[in-house]
């Protein structure tokens, strides 16, 4: 048995396509190009294939990534040519790379992500001694829902958020870019924070207004899940 | 700014937005400058009914094998996209390419049922394309009705230029051709409609006009154009096997109803329920090979990756070779990690040793449908099935370990007693004492009867058609006397169906021309979806009706089908108007008919077609 995991991008239409979907759209695509998939035993079996960490729908990604096990060892340069002539227009493997038993599932690693938000021309993002005053208040309370009691709980996010700053794209364009927790320990979904930080800044921000775009998921170490296989 | 980035903006503000994106695997891009006939295949309902539908895949495919035809798909946008379209000003598009419908060709929406009649009107407004054929022109597409509604296109004949009635398989491809034609010609509509007039299949309700008597049923119809045939006589694919079969389905991106490859074993049924309007108009039985069944599931399971097959026939078990079929198939899914579902199942013990197999533990969808809770009922209906059939089945599911059966029954059938629904709650009843039968006395119960039943609608072209529907009011008095019934049976559960959606249905289902005025008075004044019960407006529908200065009773109690001429005798399914007759009487002396596959019992389609089925038993 041999495990791998798959770097992709998610961009395009298929950003409205959900966590589930995507699993879907994955597994019948292993199934397609034949690749050997490992079961999980009993009468119902299931392929062992996994996404490391859910992104929202309508975000975009250029760091997602897909851990798989397969029966039999394949090449990693075929599996990325074979994954992407299968796979939709939106959705591209970047890269591929076998996981030793050693290395946790890639869901499990997950601690951290980075963001990076893109606003319509007609907004402003807050300015950088906006980001540092909101940054170093002691608590940044937010109401968070909580699903079994369907009430809200007010959590303390500070302590969630490592990096919040302005950065300029090439074309000159400016950029929010965010590094946030993420994984099953501790999760920070963005919208989180920048709700009470566009408030903060006294700067109108609609809902739907923000474009946003994972860039990376990293492991405790601050590295990317890549880095050590 | 063009209609994608317009639609850009809106889908980030509505829910589902992967139902407005297109893209899916299978789906096809064709050059449009290399194409003379635009199609659009238009669903009226959302995206994840339509793409659950066999049909649609079926068109899609043989539409855009033929060269110079494109063919898109159109769905009914959802409440919350359509009100954003219609904000913004963004027309009704097509997922593949993203124009606007009102640019295309033709337009062919299937009719899959009377409840979705309001979503056509709703988007044909969406489309900006004026609603009645008479109000458009040379600018605008052709519209067409297909599917099993179109077996009645009376209420929907104003809306519509054309309906193609029957199997499309063949009528589609000849309708291209004359469009092609016709567009090289550069003829105007009426040109291009009495062109085609001719094709089998073919009813241009603008070239006859019904005239009515007194008492509200027809008295004529009147030819307005001379050559266009007395009768149109349904398509029949005569041979399965040669007939395009969509080998590589579109995959869709995000979850819809059903996810998973899907086999037609056949098409018709050779048991003649009396209430079933698919067993007479889809006749006659028409198989295809074994060979070309497996065939067809293998470059499906190759094109599409799914991880479940259905089969789809109206009655699994009769396919000549079921035994030898599901015995492969079972193995194939093994060893493929596919999982099979066989729907229609007759109970038997062969049948028990496939579900066996192929659900090991997990032990659910069993269904049966007695459809009435007596015999002298069911031999009313014509539903071969005795006591024993139901209750040795059970006693088999039983022991194989089942935990438990859905039933579904029908109420307010033709002659219908208190007898027969104390009879559905006997059978429930009887099932359980199985169990604890089997479970050595014991009355704690898994064990688990649902019951479901549904509300009988008289349908066009069925020996059933001559029979009135109950009122809502009779309809709900039983619906309760089997609740509280119910309430006294450990371990059986009963549900039924919404009455003023039945009552709508039967209304519609044998409406005439006159009811496009309460369609559109209904449509105006808000009603769409109205299939799914959280939308239906009932009080809309009726006083549209008392609008138009229609009686909903006139249609739902068979007073409509007093004259000799019916609504929906223009149109032909090849099944004898005598042989219904027969039937009818039949089923009021409580007769059965045998399945014909034991002998021809003279339903009047061999006149046009073979039936390989007569009498094979």
């Amino acid at each position: 048995m041999s495990r791998y995991l798959l770097k992709f991008e998610k961009g395009g239409q298929l950003r409205y396509i959900s966590h589930l979907d995507l699993l879907r759209l994955f597994k019948r695509t292993f199934k397609r190009l034949g690749v050997e998939l490992v079961y999980s035993r009993g009468f119902n079996p299931h392929p062992k294939i996994s996404l490391a960490q859910p992104l929202s729908l309508g975000y975009t990604s250029v760091g997602e990534y897909l851990e798989i096990e397969t029966r039999i060892p394949y090449n990693e340069d075929f599996l990325v040519a074979s994954v992407n002539s299968a796979l939709p227009y939106g959705i591209k493997v970047l890269d591929c790379r076998p996981v030793p038993d050693s290395v946790k599932a890639a869901a499990s690693r997950v601690r951290w992500a980075a963001y990076e938000i893109d606003l319509p021309e007609e907004r402003r993002f807050p300015t950088e001694s906006q980001l540092e005053e909101f940054l170093n208040q002691d608590r940044i309370l937010v109401k968070k829902a909580v699903k079994k009691r369907k009430g809200f709980k007010e959590i303390n996010i500070r302590p969630m958020v490592d990096e919040l700053k302005l950065a300029m794209d090439d074309d000159g364009k400016q950029k929010l870019t965010m590094k946030i927790h993420a994984g099953s320990e501790s999760n920070l979904n963005p919208e989180l924070l920048l709700g009470p930080l566009f408030e903060f800044a006294g700067i109108p921000l609609e809902k739907y207004e923000p474009r946003i775009k994972r860039l990376e998921l990293y492991d405790k170490n601050g590295q990317p899940l890549y880095a050590d296989l | 700014m063009n209609l994608n980035q317009q639609l850009e903006q809106l889908l980030p503000l509505v829910t589902k937005p992967g139902r407005y994106i297109g893209g899916e695997l299978n789906s096809v891009e064709k050059d449009p400058k290399d194409i003379v006939t635009r199609f659009g295949f238009a669903f009226p309902d959302t995206y994840e009914i339509g793409m659950s539908y066999l049909g649609l895949q079926i068109i899609y495919k043989l539409l855009n094998d033929l060269p110079g035809v494109y063919c898109e798909r159109i769905f009914a946008p959802a409440l919350d996209m359509e009100q954003q379209m219609r904000d913004k000003g963004l027309p009704l598009f097509t997922l593949e390419t993203k124009i606007p419908a009102k640019e295309l060709d033709m337009l062919g929406f299937t009719l899959q049922y009377e409840l979705s009649y309001t979503n056509v009107l709703n988007m044909l407004d969406l489309a900006g394309i004026p609603l009645k054929s008479s109000e458009r022109n040379e600018s605008h597409p052709f519209i067409i009705g297909g599917g099993p509604c179109a077996f009645n296109p009376e209420p929907m004949a104003d809306f519509f230029d054309f309906f193609l009635v029957g199997d499309g398989e063949e009528a589609l491809p000849a309708l291209c051709k004359a469009h092609s034609d016709w567009k090289k010609r550069q003829g105007n509509r009426k040109d291009f409609l009495s062109t085609i007039a001719s094709l089998d299949g073919v009813y241009v309700p603008s070239f006859y006009e019904p005239q009515y008597k007194k008492d509200g049923t027809i008295e004529s119809i009147v030819k307005i154009w001379p050559e266009t045939p007395d009768r149109i006589r349904k398509n029949i694919v005569t041979d399965m096997d040669a007939a395009p079969f969509p080998t590589e389905p579109i995959v869709p991106l995000i979850e819809v109803v059903h996810d998973r490859s899907v086999m037609e074993l056949f098409r018709g049924c050779t048991r003649g329920c009396r209430f079933c309007q698919a067993g007479m108009i889809y006749r006659p039985v028409r198989e295809r090979s074994k060979d070309c069944v497996m065939d067809l599931i293998e470059k499906q399971f190759s094109a599409t990756g799914h991880d479940e097959l259905s089969l789809l026939s109206l009655s699994t078990s009769d396919y000549s070779e079921f035994e030898e079929l599901t015995t492969e198939l079972v193995r194939k899914g093994k060893e493929k990690n596919v999982a099979i579902s066989l729907p229609s199942l007759r109970l038997d013990r062969f049948s028990f040793q496939v579900l066996d197999e192929i659900q090991g533990y997990k032990k659910t969808g069993l269904t049966f449908a007695p459809e009435a809770g007596t015999q002298r009922l069911r031999d009313v209906i014509n539903k071969c099935i005795t006591d024993d059939d139901i209750y040795n089945s059970m006693r088999q599911a039983i022991e194989l370990g089942w935990t438990s059966v859905k039933l579904y029954f029908m109420i307010g059938l033709p002659t219908e007693t208190v007898e027969d629904l104390d009879g559905i709650a006997k059978i429930a009843e009887n099932i359980m004492e199985i169990y604890y039968e089997h479970n050595r006395g014991r009355k704690g119960s898994k064990f688990k009867v649902n019951v479901s039943a549904s509300n009988f609608v008289p349908k066009p072209h069925t020996p059933f058609q001559w029979f009135a529907q109950d009122s809502p009011e009779q309809l709900r008095e039983k619906q309760q006397y089997l609740k509280e019934k119910f309430k006294k049976i450990k371990g059986a559960q009963f549900t039924y169906h919404g009455t003023e959606a039945s009552r709508i249905e039967a209304v519609l289902a044998r409406g005439d021309r006159r009811q496009a005025d309460a369609i559109y008075k209904a449509w105006k004044s808000g009603c769409k979806f109205d299939g799914w019960s959280e939308h239906l407006n009932y009080d809309k529908w009726i006083e549209a009706f008392e609008a138009a200065g229609l009686d909903p009773d006139f249609y739902t109690s068979g007073r409509i089908c007093k004259g000799d001429i019916l609504p929906w005798s223009i149109i032909d399914i090849g099944v004898s108007e005598a042989y219904l007759h027969s039937e009818w009487k039949k089923a009021l002396s409580g007769q059965q008919t045998p399945d014909c596959r034991i002998g021809c019992i003279g339903c009047g389609i061999n006149r046009y077609v073979t039936c390989e089925m007569e009498g094979i038993l």
